[in-house]
């Protein structure tokens, strides 16, 4: 990802191509491009770390893959499973409780300096 | 070949094979796919090629990202002591005598086999004794190319092949059987013995030549580890 921190961007990769595989069957390139499209490039992946993070997943069991044939090229397609949808479902729980108490600090750090 | 430093990096960093194998052709695809979108950018063939490799990410970066995945590490790696040590001599003896113990009652039982199906019973009785044999010569040794296989692909040290080959020379299974006789009443038997067979007179080799043949061909495969290791190094 490029980032600066990459300890404040652990969990993200995984969090996002699981919510990106929710929608639709993905292969590797698709989902860097979806991610960097939907994120405005603010998150931009170096390209190929991807492919562990998919290889991780699939070996927990979040996600199936399968190759496919398309337009003469064979690649290898990744979906969710359904433990992969639960893994989301707490991840997201858990990144929006992250982001309220994010929000909740910026919060008080505007009002402490209005009221300056 | 293309990412093969990355391929050689996750193979020595304990990365199972075929998750290497994946990602390398996964690597590949992509970078295809960038090289064409540099293209399709205006870049010519040079830039658009070194354009797609910079954002794929440098080879340490491919690598580090693999190895930061401990789940992705194979058994070998992972455990190489329960792979080339403990289990061998397990799954040699349990494997070996499954085998025997199936082709022992088909010549065993040649007589009953016979009567209900057209094969000749001497006929029966010559492929059992054979495939006995080849059992006892060939279980030790088609373990032993196992572990030099398993070795190689994860590029391990030789030490653990080699002890487990050692080990599985200390404790090979022989099995011995003799058959039962239909007409005279007599019960067949099966025999399972350890051990090493050093020959100090030539009627041990004689009298023990299916062990001796058996460590030889096992002693084999460590042989080429040894010697490719050297010439690789």
């Amino acid at each position: 990802m490029a980032n600066d921190n990459p300890g404040f961007m652990a969990g993200i990769p995984e969090l996002m191509i699981l919510r990106l595989l929710q929608d639709a069957e993905m292969y590797g390139y698709e989902i860097v491009q979806a991610i960097s499209a939907r994120t405005r490039a603010v998150v931009a992946p170096g390209e190929g770390v991807v492919y562990p993070v998919l290889h991780a997943l699939e070996k927990d069991g979040a996600l199936k893959s399968r190759r496919k044939t398309v337009n003469g090229r064979s690649r290898v397609y990744y979906t969710l499973t359904a433990k992969g949808a639960k893994r989301l479902s707490a991840l997201t729980d858990h990144w929006t409780a992250l982001n309220g108490a994010v929000q909740a600090v910026f919060g008080m750090a505007m009002q402490a300096a209005h009221a300056v | 070949m293309p990412f093969e430093t990355v391929a050689e990096t996750l193979l020595k960093g304990g990365v199972a094979p075929r998750h290497v194998r994946r990602y390398v052709r996964e690597l590949q695809d992509h970078l295809g796919d960038l090289t064409e979108r540099q293209r399709a950018a205006g870049y010519d063939e040079d830039d658009a090629a070194i354009r797609a490799r910079a954002r794929l990410g440098d080879d340490g970066e491919l690598a580090q990202a693999m190895l930061n995945q401990p789940g992705l590490r194979s058994w070998p790696a992972r455990l190489p002591w329960l792979v080339f040590v403990a289990l061998p001599p397990v799954v040699t003896a349990a494997a070996g005598l499954a085998l025997y113990v199936c082709v022992y009652f088909i010549g065993d039982g040649a007589a009953k086999i016979h009567a209900v199906l057209p094969l000749p019973e001497s006929g029966l009785i010559r492929f059992s004794v054979a495939a006995m044999t080849a059992i006892n010569v060939l279980a030790v040794p088609v373990m032993a190319t196992v572990l030099v296989i398993l070795a190689r692909r994860q590029r391990l040290k030789i030490r653990w092949p080699l002890i487990g080959i050692a080990l599985l020379l200390l404790a090979t299974p022989l099995l011995s059987s003799r058959f039962g006789h239909n007409y005279h009443d007599h019960k067949g038997s099966l025999g399972l013995h350890y051990g090493l067979v050093i020959p100090t007179r030539w009627s041990h080799v004689t009298d023990h030549w299916q062990l001796m043949l058996s460590h030889v061909l096992a002693l084999l495969p460590a042989a080429w580890l040894v010697f490719r290791r050297k010439d690789t190094a």
